[in-house]
């Protein structure tokens, strides 16, 4: 066979080949784009986190929706047994302002639970009921922060580590100048604090 | 006779100084002050309350089924090689290997009244439950229906004292000292541990012997107190 004749099979064989590749493969155009086409963005919107309380009975999903210029942060609680979930909090943060649940989260007997948010350099806790149960004064949720700033001037609360018991949360302080101080409880049903003779760290 | 006396006298002042010095020795404490050496032996108790800083609070209710008597260890958690489980006492962490393969990874809460001993043991005994009992004044606990029990020891820490790696559903504090020396887990973690530790279990308590070692745990770091 003559060399053109060779050439010119194999330029058909291309173009047959090319052929198939617009018609029976569509999607992969953009492959042979000489520039890439821009798509919707892969990443989704929602994103999810979830933790079990500490004997697996129930657990809490944080479903992060990304709006234009907001971020919505929706806790559900999820009753595994029963397979019932409820939407507890809800809250909308401008970014890089967040919210996050924290390992010890569930208190030991699922009644409650709390999560931290970061607004800018401050750091706030809120504790809730798993079941919407409102607090003695109505209220759906606990500012801990709050409470605790009225209460300790010259203070910081540095973290909220857990629970010592079913209604004792943990709170570790420092002082103004930053120097570790002492850890307090806070007691959930009278919102009072009691102070520690050690630390917990 | 005349030989007889100082030989006989001297006997005696052997057998004296062998029954005196070894109670001279600091006795090793109890993880559990009241309850370590009483009981080590499973208990179920629904209907008792459990004593925690001063507050009463109920026990998990605990239902023993077959699933008790020879759980199944999950297909994905399977490894090669001999079992070892680590606690860093300075980060308050339980990582659990088989070979080199990653098991369980969590945060526990280790000695905070009682330092938790550093070094390698092995689980000679596993309790699907018990109570536990220790403290005194503003510390005193009374816990029944402590879950997924595994007691361990070595020649330096008696396996009597009653330290183990168990469940606790009194707090969740876990990543911080917290205990009396045992290692406390979230009851979750306490019970995958305890389905996939030797001795292999066979009924509500399970012996370690020479053909089912109990697995290896080395403690070690400094707690943060």
């Amino acid at each position: 066979m003559s060399k053109p004749i060779k050439i010119l099979i194999f330029f058909i064989i291309f173009a047959l080949l090319l052929l198939f590749l617009f018609a029976v493969l569509p999607h992969q155009s953009s492959l042979l784009a000489p520039t890439p086409t821009p798509s919707a963005s892969t990443k989704p919107n929602t994103e999810l986190m979830s933790i079990d309380s500490p004997d697996g009975k129930f657990s809490l999903t944080l479903k992060k929706h990304k709006n234009q210029n907001t971020i919505t942060y929706s806790f559900f609680v999820k009753d595994v047994e029963k397979n019932e979930e409820i939407l507890i909090f809800t809250k909308e943060l401008v970014s890089p302002d967040s919210i996050s649940i924290p390992f010890n989260s569930f208190s030991p007997n699922n009644k409650y639970l709390f999560l931290k948010e970061q607004a800018n350099t401050q750091t706030n806790y809120y504790v809730m009921s798993t079941n919407l149960t409102p607090f003695k004064n109505g209220e759906k949720y606990l500012s801990v922060s709050d409470f605790f700033t009225k209460k300790y001037d010259k203070l910081t609360l540095e973290d909220i580590t857990g629970w010592a018991d079913p209604n004792l949360l943990v709170l570790n302080t420092n002082t103004l100048e930053g120097k570790p101080s002492y850890s307090l409880w806070f007691e959930i049903s009278s919102n009072s604090f009691i102070q520690l003779a050690t630390r917990f760290n | 006779m005349r030989k007889l006396v100082p030989i006989l006298s001297l006997t005696l002042v052997i057998f004296a100084i062998a029954k005196i010095v070894p109670s001279l020795k600091p006795q090793q404490a109890c993880a559990n002050s009241v309850s370590c050496a009483k009981n080590l032996n499973v208990q179920i108790e629904n209907d008792a309350t459990a004593i925690y800083n001063n507050q009463n609070i109920a026990p998990p209710k605990i239902y023993l089924s077959d699933k008790d008597l020879k759980p199944t260890v999950l297909a994905d958690s399977v490894g090669v090689g001999e079992k070892h489980i680590y606690v860093d006492l300075t980060t308050q962490t339980l990582s659990a290997y088989q070979g080199d393969t990653l098991y369980l990874k969590t945060l526990v809460s280790t000695g905070k009244w009682r330092e938790t001993p550093t070094g390698d043991f092995r689980i000679w005994v596993k309790l699907r439950a018990t109570r536990m009992t220790g403290g005194e004044g503003a510390d005193f606990y009374d816990l029944p229906n402590v879950p997924y029990v595994m007691f361990f020891g070595n020649s330096q820490v008696s396996p009597g004292l009653g330290f183990s790696l168990h469940g606790a559903y009194w707090h969740n504090n876990f990543g911080h000292p917290m205990s009396h020396g045992c290692v406390n887990m979230r009851p979750i973690d306490a019970e995958k541990l305890y389905n996939w530790v030797n001795p292999t279990t066979e009924g509500y308590t399970t012996y370690a012997n020479q053909q089912d070692q109990g697995t290896l745990i080395t403690i070690y770091g400094k707690t943060q107190i």
